[in-house]
């Protein structure tokens, strides 16, 4: 099977794996599980205090705001490894030709 | 696996503190060594860390209904090992402490022990344990990452279980309880993990053959 095909089919894998996953939960909260166990040892723990509180807290709109920026940036630099290395096989190869044009 | 600001006592952020420092310090030893002796890898480690800073900041619903994410430190573990990961992993978990509240500054050292250390080395040993055992290629990818991505969280789970042991069952009894919780999310997340790694390291494999055998130090 060629790779691109193979490449496909596994990115359409994973899509189809989470698609599938939100539509059998749709009703679901989908809270993380970090804050399930933060909130089981609050309830567990009836003292329980943070000895710290974060020094700033962003609004909920600056901190989605972060969180794309990042995800796009990371996904940036992904796709420009993936979209980069393609043309520099091209180059060599246009340059091997080059070579063998100049020898013939 | 991000534990909140605040959760862990003093005493015990100080301990992961000082666990986490020579490993990070050690990675980035590593990284200004890539730098300056393979610039040409430049690029390639740029992607191993966007792989961990992508994938670490999503949160992804799971089977059970609740959602995680995974620690994308597959990549870099195969790569470059579990030093220069822990750096990697420290900079993208300082970025989300500050700007995204996930975890926490105080917490950062029991972080980057869990997902740039603990999770990263006993992937790291897998890795070496299939190439060893000359496992198929996606085996050593998936299974890499799949290790990684779990003993983050069984991690995790252990460093929440001796700060706030069960009244009937003590540490073990939070242990199992912890990891059950994040288990039951995370094991699909992680095979979707491995099955993006799979894909991407073939990928790296075909378009830059060169560069792979030059890391990894042998022919794939």
């Amino acid at each position: 099977m060629r790779a691109s095909i193979r490449y496909a089919l596994g990115v359409a894998f994973i899509i189809a794996m989470i698609a599938f996953v939100l539509v059998i939960n749709a009703n679901a909260s989908s809270q993380g599980s970090d804050d399930i166990i933060s909130n089981m040892i609050r309830n567990t723990y009836p003292g329980f205090k943070s000895w710290f509180a974060p020094i700033y807290q962003l609004p909920p709109e600056i901190e989605t705001l972060f969180l794309i920026v990042a995800v796009v940036l990371g996904t940036f630099v992904i796709m420009y490894f993936i979209g980069h290395t393609p043309s520099e096989s091209i180059a060599r190869k246009q340059e091997e030709k080059k070579k063998e044009n100049g020898e013939g | 696996m991000h534990i909140a600001e605040g959760f862990l006592p003093p005493i015990w952020c100080l301990f992961w503190f000082l666990v986490a420092i020579p490993f990070v310090v050690w990675g980035a030893r590593n990284v200004a060594k890539i730098f300056r002796e393979r610039p040409e890898q430049k690029l390639v480690l740029a992607v191993s860390g966007a792989f961990i800073f992508v994938l670490s900041s999503l949160h992804i619903p799971s089977v059970t209904g609740s959602s995680s994410h995974p620690t994308g430190t597959g990549l870099s573990v195969i790569l470059y090992g579990p030093a220069t990961t822990s750096l990697l992993s420290a900079i993208v978990l300082i970025f989300q402490a500050l700007l995204l509240a996930h975890g926490g500054l105080t917490t950062l050292g029991a972080n980057i022990f869990s997902m740039g250390i603990a999770g990263p080395t006993a992937g790291f040993l897998t890795f070496r344990i299939l190439r060893f055992l000359k496992a198929r290629l996606a085996i050593q990818v998936f299974s890499t990452a799949v290790v990684a991505d779990l003993v983050t969280y069984v991690i995790t789970a252990l460093q929440l279980a001796v700060v706030y042991p069960s009244a009937s069952g003590g540490i073990m009894g939070s242990f199992t309880t912890f990891l059950g919780i994040f288990l039951i999310t995370q094991i699909p997340l992680a095979i979707v993990e491995g099955i993006l790694f799979i894909i991407f390291f073939d990928y790296l494999k075909r378009s830059r053959p060169k560069l792979v055998v030059q890391i990894l130090g042998d022919k794939m």
